[in-house]
């Protein structure tokens, strides 16, 4: 019998899953439309929203499923989601001239009321809370 | 109780989005109507989506998500309305 209480998918874990579900969505969608229609205009904050949207589809789908393959793609997701927010709210506050245009991690995702860098937290400490003991 | 609202709002927006739909087909031009159209099956799948995703969950979190759907879809309406700029 597989222990419920320690799915990453029931409880405050869902609330957490439809949020990532909404950013791997906006961010994915975002950067598609970014790509296909002014991908000259500025492709490295392109580039980097599309794999920001990647990362947050990837995290979606670890939290949502079940067994250790599914934990380890979750950890892997949001330790970069982490990783990411930090680094190119860094680079942003600092140097804005690689970044002309906005990326969902820009300023620590002032963008979008800073979710993009309170998420990676909040995952992290549920991907603690419910592992395996 | 949660699914009624829930049911009414998607009924609004789905009138939204039909009325909005007919004027971006029919002519009127709009800056970014790729992004536009995006939100407008945004603004109406998201909280059926969520609705559903909360069925499953028998805790109190299930209201946590349908708000969260509903917060993501007040965001798609606000950004709808950003983007309603018709002939600029």
């Amino acid at each position: 019998m597989p222990e419920p209480a320690r799915a990453t998918s029931s409880g405050p874990g869902r609330v957490l899953i439809a949020v990532y579900g909404v950013f791997a969505l906006s961010a994915t969608a975002r950067a598609g439309v970014q790509i296909a229609t002014r991908f000259g205009e500025a492709p490295v904050p392109y580039l980097l929203s599309g794999l920001a949207g990647v990362v947050y589809i990837l995290a979606t789908i670890g939290l949502a499923g079940h067994g250790p393959g599914a934990r380890r793609l979750a950890w892997f997701a949001v330790v970069f989601e982490l990783v990411g927010v930090l680094t190119v709210g860094t680079v942003t506050i600092f140097d804005t001239g690689d970044f002309p245009d906005d990326t969902v991690w820009s300023v620590y995702g002032r963008g979008y009321g800073f979710v993009p860098l309170v998420l990676p937290l909040l995952g992290l400490w549920w991907l603690r809370h419910t592992r395996p003991r | 109780m949660d699914e009624a609202g829930a049911g009414a709002a998607v009924a609004l927006l789905v009138v939204q989005a039909a009325i909005a739909a007919v004027q971006v087909f029919s002519g009127t031009a709009l800056p970014e109507s790729t992004t536009f159209l995006i939100y407008l099956v945004v603004s109406v799948c998201v909280l059926p989506i969520a609705t559903q995703f909360a069925t499953a969950e028998p805790t109190r979190w299930g209201g946590a998500v349908v708000a969260v759907g509903a917060i993501a879809t007040a965001v798609a309406v606000w950004r709808l309305q950003g983007l309603w700029v018709p002939g600029a």
